[in-house]
């Protein structure tokens, strides 16, 4: 996922409707310069979660950035309440989230609040871009349950921890048999590598 | 397995859209223009951090003894809010002695077991950490600082030595 800084891939945020929800005026005036140093041209800023609220069911969103704390209101529970209650196409918007330090007590629900990604302050401009960039290019489906509305948390696709039997249909079992043909040969894995030219 | 009723609902990210459109920026380009808007940050976040610091400074002279939820967290607020400003201004291992604070903090509030020693060994070190320079002209190494609390955190998680059996 590493993103190199150095990369001249390009991207267009000018066109983005950006909402920042940040608590104090400096951490917003970060957030606010890395998004303009990207490009981004629409930012809709608020301060409290009331504001937020207010504004998303206003205003259509591209991309949600949630600071955690938020003086007396909480970053966890704005999201969560976005995710049932905002407006769509915004329930679905991708959101991502800004902590400091989250408490060994809060990590569950930082985990499930339905934020598509928790970013640990301090907030580096590579970092920030990464995740958004990572966001479109994903598009994880969203899953809804009566106790979680959100992406989809299980994006990693590395089977069932040893052991185990998995819980999804698409799960292989722990033993798999015996193979039914030859191994490929080390020739034919190359070939499967190598460029070829497509004739249109 | 769980007899939950399960919707799978597969959105249209219009970020994804707006984002290949012609035009925009170069990664390199936008890295470094964020950079350079950060960089204009750099004295505001400074005059933030020391007035951080002396929020926790009043934050930990109010630590009573015993354990105190209360005034637990007043500190853990206080610390946690530093974090992320003190990068901008340059002073990148104060926000890692913040995070080591809050960490300490966290674990006392879920243990409650309360030391005071080891929240001042952070805000002795949060104080060394606003003037780098001048901790390496005493001929002390920054890095080392930051280990430091790492040794003392690691020490605080260890469990607490048993009290002897009065009765005996």
């Amino acid at each position: 996922m590493a993103l190199n800084p150095g990369s001249r891939a390009r991207f267009n945020l000018k066109n983005a409707s950006i909402m920042l929800v940040e608590h104090g005026s400096l951490g917003m005036d970060i957030l606010v310069q890395i998004m303009v140093g990207f490009g981004a041209k629409t930012l809709h800023k608020c301060e409290t979660a009331d504001e937020a609220r207010v504004t998303i069911c206003r205003t259509e969103m591209d991309l949600i950035i949630v600071d955690a704390l938020l003086g007396d209101d909480n970053g966890y529970e704005l999201v969560e309440w976005m995710r049932r209650e905002a407006p769509e196409p915004n329930k679905f918007a991708p959101m991502l989230m800004l902590s400091a330090h989250t408490q060994a007590s809060k990590i569950a629900r930082a985990r499930d609040c339905g934020a598509h990604f928790i970013i640990a302050k301090p907030l580096t401009p590579v970092v920030l871009l990464e995740r958004i960039l990572w966001v479109a290019k994903e598009q994880r489906r969203f899953v809804a349950t009566d106790s979680y509305i959100g992406p989809d948390r299980r994006f990693k696709f590395e089977g069932p921890p040893a052991g185990t039997t998995g819980r999804r249909k698409d799960d292989l079992p722990e033993s798999v048999g015996e193979a039914k043909a030859p191994n490929m040969s080390q020739d034919e894995i190359d070939a499967l590598m190598a460029p070829r030219k497509v004739t249109l | 397995m769980s007899n939950k009723s399960v919707t799978f609902i597969t959105p249209q990210y219009k970020i994804a859209e707006k984002l290949q459109q012609p035009g925009g920026k170069t990664v390199a380009q936008a890295v470094t223009d964020a950079q350079h808007g950060l960089e204009g940050l750099a004295d505001a976040c400074l005059g933030a951090v020391d007035e951080a610091l002396t929020d926790i400074d009043r934050a930990y002279k109010a630590l009573p003894d015993d354990f105190d939820l209360a005034a637990l967290t007043d500190l853990y607020d206080s610390a946690n809010g530093l974090i992320g400003i003190a990068t901008v201004a340059g002073l990148m291992e104060m926000d890692r002695a913040a995070y080591s604070l809050c960490d300490l903090i966290d674990r006392m509030m879920a243990m409650g077991r309360p030391d005071k020693e080891p929240i001042a060994v952070h805000v002795q070190a949060l104080h060394l950490l606003r003037s780098p320079a001048a901790l390496i002209r005493g001929g002390g190494k920054v890095e080392e600082v930051v280990q430091g609390l790492v040794r003392v955190a690691r020490k605080y998680r260890q469990p607490e030595p048993a009290k002897p059996d009065a009765t005996a």
